[in-house]
């Protein structure tokens, strides 16, 4: 430091400035048209590779649940997509239907190939979207009945040559007991993950793009089917509606919360936010947009 | 997608002195101190909007090295068990070449490492203080008799090459850089290690906005030439030493 002097730094801020805000134009620029291509053909794309999806995994699991039911995820662990195990049939369930769906790389692909643009290692490298979930994880007032994580990693998979970056997803549904055991641990979920990305670089790649938990606070049903997948697609698309065009991270962050939220929705046939604005199943829509927002705003500081 | 020496690149190569200090600095979570750290005048150099400036600047740096790098490695790489890729978090700073600047590569033979480093360094002498590609190729082994055998056998070898080739070093600094570097440690700042046994040292000037293309050309030059030409011929000197 003692190297460092102020003109130095007066040198500094001056490239940025002439560097980085003609990008950040650029980027803005370009924006509107991307989210536009999306909002038109995402749930096409979706919905179209959803129902073959789905019903190729019904056909598969129901061959060979009874040989998995407790035991290990019925969707095979590979370096591209990785599964944690499951304790619950259901957490298997909702695991591997998730894993199996974005197993379709013509949807990864398509959306990598449309937003190429945005040079995803480069939002790797940037580290911007290194978003972690410390509001839930360590906020104790939030332990509650469920939740539900989504983990995604953007990094180096020797395995997957088609795309500029492969994208590896972990999502998880925790029950209600296991809410409590993780909450009650000492090391909480995200550094596990994270030492578990330390032992297992090329597993895992180098990067967590976006680690989101959501939690259930209806502790009554505790049912993830008709409740929380719809406060969440509510959230998420609300969330692209309140976008701020000049947030240079916004185009990509919208992308994957467009992306999470069709998939949602189009996995649990949860209908559009129109079709329940209002209603008592988004009566958690507010605390979850600010959830988000906290999510957006602390992600990159 | 980059495909040529950047403007994030070039300030950093220009600067880079500071720019080490600063992502470094960056790099040892230590932006507090960072942020807080006052000048002589008492103001702050960096307020957190400027670390969030330099993070931007550290990440689009990371990122163009990244692809000019890995440029570089598929020509190192090409060829069947010869050099790999260093991927160890630890390694020896044999120059002032670091993660922000550079890429190792190593080859293992009779318990010996080559190792082949390409550093964006500031200073190149053969340019005066242009910025330039420099390749160092060497080895880390304490037989001095080996050393100086390999030394002199490489000498005829390369013989009327146009590069540095020498091999007159410190022995007891060379022997602690040795075991500093078998013990996987780092080089403090104050040890740091200038090596003066290098077995061949070439450099390429770098320019604003210069092709990678062009670089690539020069490293696929510079091995084929330099190492790929001998390759047989330095792996049975490396076979056939005597190991300590």
């Amino acid at each position: 430091m003692e190297k460092l002097n102020k003109f130095f730094v007066e040198k500094l801020n001056a490239f940025y400035d002439e560097e980085f805000q003609a990008d950040l134009q650029r980027d803005i620029d370009k924006e509107d048209e991307n989210l536009k291509w999306l909002q038109d053909n995402l749930g096409r794309l979706l919905n179209e590779a959803n129902e073959k999806l789905m019903s190729e995994f019904k056909e598969s699991y129901n061959k060979v649940k009874f040989k998995f039911e407790g035991l290990v995820n019925p969707i095979e662990d590979t370096t591209d997509i990785f599964v944690a195990h499951s304790d619950t049939s259901r957490e298997i369930r909702h695991t591997g239907t998730l894993a199996y769906f974005l197993k379709n790389k013509e949807i990864l692909k398509a959306f990598l190939h449309k937003f190429n643009k945005y040079d995803f290692d480069n939002y790797i490298e940037k580290g911007l979207f290194k978003v972690t979930s410390e509001y839930c994880l360590h906020n104790k007032k939030y332990n509650k009945e469920c939740r539900f994580d989504i983990i995604i990693f953007f990094g180096s998979d020797k395995n997957v040559n088609t795309y500029n970056s492969s994208v590896i997803i972990e999502a998880k549904v925790y029950s209600k007991e296991n809410v409590y055991k993780i909450n009650q641990m000492e090391v909480t979920q995200k550094e596990l993950y994270q030492q578990t990305i330390a032992e297992n670089p090329n597993l895992f790649g180098k990067n967590t793009c976006l680690y989101l938990t959501l939690e259930n606070e209806d502790d009554v049903t505790n049912n993830f089917e008709n409740i929380i997948w719809l406060d969440i697609l509510a959230a998420l698309q609300k969330y692209i509606l309140r976008i701020n065009q000049g947030n240079k991270k916004s185009a990509y962050l919208s992308f994957l919360q467009l992306w999470i939220g069709s998939f949602l929705g189009a996995v649990y046939k949860c209908p559009k936010e129109k079709d329940f604005t209002d209603k008592k199943s988004l009566k958690n829509k507010d605390k979850l947009i600010d959830f988000i927002n906290q999510l957006i705003d602390s992600g990159e500081d | 997608m980059t495909d040529k020496i950047s403007r994030t690149q070039w300030f950093y190569l220009q600067n880079k002195e500071n720019m080490d200090s600063l992502l470094e600095l960056l790099d040892s979570e230590e932006e507090t101190v960072l942020s807080a750290e006052d000048d002589k005048k008492g103001n702050k150099l960096l307020n957190n909007e400027g670390c969030k400036k330099i993070k931007e600047i550290k990440n689009k740096l990371l990122n163009d090295n990244k692809i000019l790098f890995d440029v570089i490695s598929k020509i190192v790489t090409a060829e069947k068990n010869r050099f790999e890729m260093v991927t160890r978090k630890k390694m020896l700073s044999y120059t002032n070449m670091n993660k922000f600047s550079g890429r190792l590569f190593e080859y293992w033979e009779n318990n010996i490492q080559l190792k082949l480093e390409f550093d964006l360094g500031e200073i190149g002498d053969g340019f005066g203080y242009a910025p330039a590609l420099l390749i160092n190729f060497m080895i880390w082994t304490k037989d001095e008799e080996f050393l100086q055998n390999l030394n002199e056998r490489l000498s005829m070898i390369y013989q009327g090459e146009n590069f540095e080739n020498s091999m007159v070093y410190n022995r007891e600094r060379h022997n602690k850089a040795v075991d500093e570097y078998f013990q996987n440690k780092s080089f403090e700042e104050e040890e740091e290690y200038f090596g003066d046994d290098n077995l061949l040292y070439a450099e390429f000037e770098l320019k604003e906005g210069l092709p990678y293309e062009d670089i690539e050309e020069f490293v696929c030059k510079f091995m084929d030439k330099y190492i790929n030409a001998y390759w047989i011929q330095i792996r049975d000197i490396l076979k056939s030493a005597k190991i300590c």
